[in-house]
């Protein structure tokens, strides 16, 4: 078990509200084509957790479950909610016919935004001007030992339960999959936050696309990026392993891809990883059955 | 200065398949777009850099004195993605701010309508956006000294803008995004037997490109990361100079920035390096292919003080 200092974090509520879906007629993709998407925002019925990040008809940046936007600052990345809200993080809808219920925090996608898990039945009741508050804890949390590993986004539950193993002085993460550093896209060197962000994981290379099997990954694997060190922004560093959590699905537009949340990000020689296909939040939060 | 002056079409010598490219300037829109010298842009709670430390970084916006095309881009104080000569925007409403970073072109002519200066010219020489400090875009523009002296913050500029559709005949599968026909028949370029060779100062790999992609391809730039040091070497960036040609291998511009395996892009250099992660040497994108049509050639005057014969 991972020794750290959650007894030290500071617990606090933020809220957002349901984020209605935007329409901006077709834009255009990779390589020309018009395309009228849809995906981002809302409360989304037919994909959650678990489910693959390609595979849905006409849908871009497809985002799981229900997004959510704080409305305490003229932008949303501004917001307490964008900054603090952590993975694992128990959620509550505070208005509405589903006052009470009780869902989880899965990330956040700058830009449409911050994603949070309900049941079935919930999804029924919402409606998109509810508001869902967050018990967010999880900024500044260290892992004895391993202070230089800058861990983001993560609750103490949640990087507790991921399955993580110290082994001769390093950090052994279990991920879906590697990928190389190069392939990483848009928000790239967008800003030095990493709570704020999430970067892309580009999808517009045929070649790379099939090379790495980039359609076979599921919204909430847990993956790694080699080469990246995303501790002060997202950026190349060579031998720095990043590891990430894919918060959206596919996109057809350049430079775009499922996105990633990075939750832990170290210098060479302090992570290495083993390949778990198991490893998605949504099997390690308890929130989407393991297939038998 | 390459060979501008060659009738386009001309073959030489025989059996070669070379000649110079011919483009379809003669068909394209000429129109005036307004803009203005932006402030210089800071932050005053200072930017992390890829290794946490917090540095006041400075260069973007605003009427740089000092640093001009042809200059080298390294060992600038706190230089962090600084801009070379005057930095400016679109007036007005969003859309024709958009218009401005989008619709003109990198050798057009621009002319300051107001102000100490009124009447004086100059030309633009790449495009930079970025999101901290500031987040807004550059029209960068050089002016000769004595213009410079004199040009404020906020004066009035007019660009005939020209390069919306140009292409480069025979080869209508190389995008070419903010390039006017100065610009884009004063590379060098030659047609040979199918491929179009275009005089670069360096070649760049994929891998330590960075910020940018995912953006549109006719405004803003995108980085050769330098948030690695060894790569500064390794890669020859440390003798990068501004305004220098390079070209990007296994990217793409056609419609957006993208990671594209085999596709090349050809660019300008329009801004320093940056120690924040994931952004570094800015380059204002210029051609763009998927197949392997652009085959850049190594050369140490592909640089735009020769293209467009800057004062």
């Amino acid at each position: 078990m991972l020794k750290t200092n959650k007894d030290r974090l500071i617990e606090t509520a933020v809220e957002g509200v349901v984020q209605p879906a935007s329409g901006r007629g077709f834009s255009v993709t990779w390589d020309g084509t018009p395309k009228n998407s849809i995906g981002t925002a809302s409360i989304n019925y037919t994909a959650s957790v678990g489910d693959p990040v390609y595979k849905w008809v006409d849908a871009d940046h497809v985002e799981p479950d229900v997004t959510i936007q704080g409305r305490d600052k003229p932008s949303a990345s501004d917001c307490a909610i964008a900054s603090l809200a952590c993975i694992g993080n128990p959620a509550k809808v505070v208005s509405g016919d589903a006052k009470g219920s009780k869902g989880v925090f899965i990330g956040r996608h700058a830009g449409a935004d911050d994603l949070v898990w309900f049941p079935d039945d919930i999804k029924e009741k919402l409606t998109l001007d509810d508001r869902v508050q967050i018990r967010s804890k999880g900024v500044g949390l260290v892992i004895d030992d391993f202070e230089d590993v800058k861990v983001n986004k993560c609750s103490p539950e949640f990087l507790e339960k991921i399955g993580i193993e110290v082994k001769d002085g390093k950090l052994v993460v279990p991920v879906v999959a590697e990928l190389p550093g190069y392939i990483l896209g848009a928000g790239i060197g967008y800003d030095p936050n990493i709570e704020t962000v999430d970067y892309d994981i580009q999808s517009t290379c045929p070649e790379t696309n099939e090379e790495f099997n980039l359609k076979d990954l599921r919204l909430g694997d847990i993956i790694a990026i080699n080469n990246h060190y995303d501790a002060w922004g997202r950026g190349r560093y060579e031998g720095s392993v990043t590891i990430g959590v894919i918060v959206h699905g596919w996109s057809d537009f350049a430079g775009h891809g499922p996105g990633v949340n990075p939750i832990l990000a170290a210098l060479p020689g302090k992570v290495e990883t083993r390949i778990d296909p198991d490893s998605n939040i949504g099997y390690i939060l308890g929130i989407r059955e393991k297939p038998q | 200065m390459y060979l501008t002056s060659a009738p386009a079409g001309v073959i030489s010598p025989v059996g070669s398949g070379f000649c110079m490219i011919k483009t379809n300037k003669d068909k394209l829109l000429t129109l005036a777009f307004q803009g203005e010298v932006s402030p210089a842009q800071v932050v005053r709670t200072y930017q992390a850099t890829w290794d946490g430390r917090a540095k006041m970084c400075i260069g973007v916006g605003g009427i740089n004195y000092n640093l001009k095309t042809g200059m080298e881009i390294f060992g600038w104080a706190n230089g962090d993605r600084a801009e070379p000569g005057v930095s400016t925007d679109g007036v007005g409403k969003d859309g024709q701010k958009n218009g401005y970073r989008q619709k003109t072109g990198v050798g057009n002519k621009v002319q300051v309508t107001s102000g100490d200066v009124k009447g004086d010219y100059g030309t633009i020489i790449g495009k930079h956006g970025y999101r901290l400090p500031g987040n807004v875009q550059h029209v960068q523009v050089h002016f000769n000294d004595k213009t410079l002296d004199n040009l404020n913050i906020g004066d009035k500029i007019k660009v005939k803008a020209r390069c919306i559709g140009l292409r480069i005949t025979g080869y209508d599968d190389v995008m070419i995004h903010s390039g006017s026909p100065e610009l884009v028949e004063g590379m060098g370029i030659e047609d040979i037997n199918g491929k179009l060779k275009v005089p670069v100062a360096l070649e760049v790999p994929a891998k330590i490109v960075g910020a940018g992609y995912g953006t549109q391809a006719h405004s803003s730039h995108i980085d050769i990361q330098t948030c690695y040091p060894p790569d500064i070497k390794e890669y020859g960036l440390d003798g990068l100079r501004f305004g220098d040609i390079v070209a990007l291998r296994d990217v793409s511009c056609n419609y957006g920035r993208h990671y594209y395996r085999g596709a090349t892009t050809i660019g300008i250099v329009c801004s320093g390096p940056s120690e924040i992660s994931g952004q570094g040497i800015g380059v204002t994108t210029i051609l763009s292919n998927l197949e392997g049509k652009l085959q850049p050639v190594e050369s140490k005057d592909a640089n735009l003080m020769n293209i467009l014969e800057l004062e």
